[in-house]
């Protein structure tokens, strides 16, 4: 199961090798805009302030739902409570994540990376 | 580049048969290693001046305070002969500089005119008791040296020489930890500096004057300013709405400069310092409430308004984007 579209990925690549050729004066102008049109991708990829913000943010509410979950959870008698706790909470980051990648676009945008890695904790 | 990816494009008639040749010849050509060798050069300059010191700490028992003293005396004075003699005529606009080796010469000598005016002080005691005159002295000299060599490095300096004589640490890595924020007189001293340095960029930008100098001002002054209004925010107890009530308008001021210049930079810290003031203002209001339900308001607060500012980023971002060409 793969959560980014392979040829928007793809895409991504040609286009950021055009833009390469056309910083180098390699390929006219024209053929520039003619390869970025046959080869449209709408991954969503910020500056790096943005996604270095965006992780932050994203950091604070899960640190925050993290911190709901156990309240809810506090004072459960049963000894698998916690593993419980954090399998749901982590499950509930991956189904954002693959909502976020469906509808968003967001690749490498400092949400789904954090979003990730908080899943595989 | 990738000669597959050129090879596909010219089997689906996106690019000609030359251009295909220039990728190709592209790739054979040798690279430019001009950023590699001038971060090399400034990390050679860093080093040796910080290996200078040691090497005079650790021998200061056998070598005579007089020779440093002259030794370090005559390389600076010489490091800024080679300037004058090979600086371009001064000008508002940017300057280029004559050669490679201008601008690290250059720095080569501010540093060694830093250690020359603190070793003084330090052994000799020239300024007295005059502490502020041990800063002010150099801080001038930079000021004059970046302005007439038009050099940012020296500009940076500068200001940070500029914040010691005001009594703060700029430094990014200490800047929080080297400054006692809990003292009254350093945040009334950090506001003045940072609305100094702010207007300065401002200033340089409308009468055109070293305009490239402008956002070195503004990222020192702004830091600076906010940290200093977040810094009263905290301290001030009975008066902290009101302090935040400023940094709120100063964000919001920089917000809106931000998205005139499309600085990405300016307006994700501007939104940050304003989220970080309200959760602050949230918090202290909720412990004012008592019950078991003020921690749930508490995180019911961090995961939306983090969830919110998420949203708020990136239509910003797309925003600002949509207005970029090709």
């Amino acid at each position: 199961m793969t959560a980014y579209n392979i040829t928007s990925l793809q895409n991504r690549i040609i286009d950021q090798q055009a833009s390469e050729a056309f910083r180098n004066a390699c390929i006219s102008e024209e053929s520039y805009k003619g390869i970025l049109k046959a080869h449209t991708e709408k991954l969503y990829t910020p500056d790096y302030f943005v996604r270095l913000a965006l992780g932050i943010l994203t950091l604070v509410a899960v640190f925050f739902t993290t911190a709901l979950g156990s309240l809810l959870f506090y004072g459960a008698t049963l000894s698998s409570a916690l593993t419980i706790l954090l399998s749901l909470i982590g499950f509930t980051y991956y189904v954002i994540l693959e909502c976020l990648i469906k509808s968003k676009k967001c690749y490498n945008a400092g949400v789904d990376n954090v979003l990730m890695f908080s899943a595989l904790l | 580049m990738d000669k597959i990816i050129f090879q596909k494009l010219l089997h689906e008639k996106l690019d000609t048969p030359s251009e295909f040749e220039k990728v190709v010849s592209q790739e054979l050509e040798p690279r430019s290693v001009h950023w590699d060798l001038r971060t090399l050069l400034y990390l050679g300059i860093v080093l040796l001046t910080t290996a200078f010191g040691i090497l005079i700490y650790k021998n200061i028992e056998s070598i005579s305070h007089d020779v440093i003293i002259i030794t370090i005396g005559i390389l600076c004075a010489g490091c800024f002969w080679y300037c004058f003699k090979n600086a371009q005529k001064y000008s508002h606009k940017k300057i280029n500089s004559s050669n490679i080796w201008f601008d690290y010469i250059l720095l080569l000598g501010c540093l060694l005119l830093l250690t020359f005016i603190g070793y003084l002080q330090f052994e000799y005691n020239v300024f007295g008791n005059k502490w502020g005159l041990a800063t002010f002295i150099p801080m001038m000299l930079l000021f004059m040296a970046a302005y007439y060599f038009d050099h940012l490095g020296v500009l940076s300096l500068a200001i940070v020489n500029l914040a010691a004589w005001v009594g703060i640490t700029v430094i990014p890595l200490q800047i929080l930890q080297s400054n006692d924020f809990g003292s009254s007189n350093l945040i009334y001293s950090g506001l003045v500096l940072g609305a100094f340095l702010l207007s300065t960029s401002f200033a340089s930008d409308y009468y055109k004057i070293k305009r490239h100098f402008c956002f070195t001002y503004k990222n020192f002054g702004s830091h600076i300013l906010l940290i200093s209004l977040a810094a009263a925010t905290f301290n001030f107890k009975l008066f902290y709405l009101l302090w935040f009530s400023v940094l709120f308008t100063v964000c919001f001021f920089l917000y809106r400069n931000a998205l005139k210049e499309r600085s990405f930079y300016f307006l994700v810290f501007s939104i940050l310092y304003a989220y970080i003031g309200l959760c602050y203002v949230v918090v202290r209001l909720l412990f004012s409430f008592v019950g078991g339900a003020v921690v749930y308001f508490g995180i019911f607060y961090f995961i939306f308004s983090g969830i919110g500012l998420i949203v708020l980023l990136i239509h910003l971002n797309k925003m600002l984007k949509s207005h970029d060409g090709v």
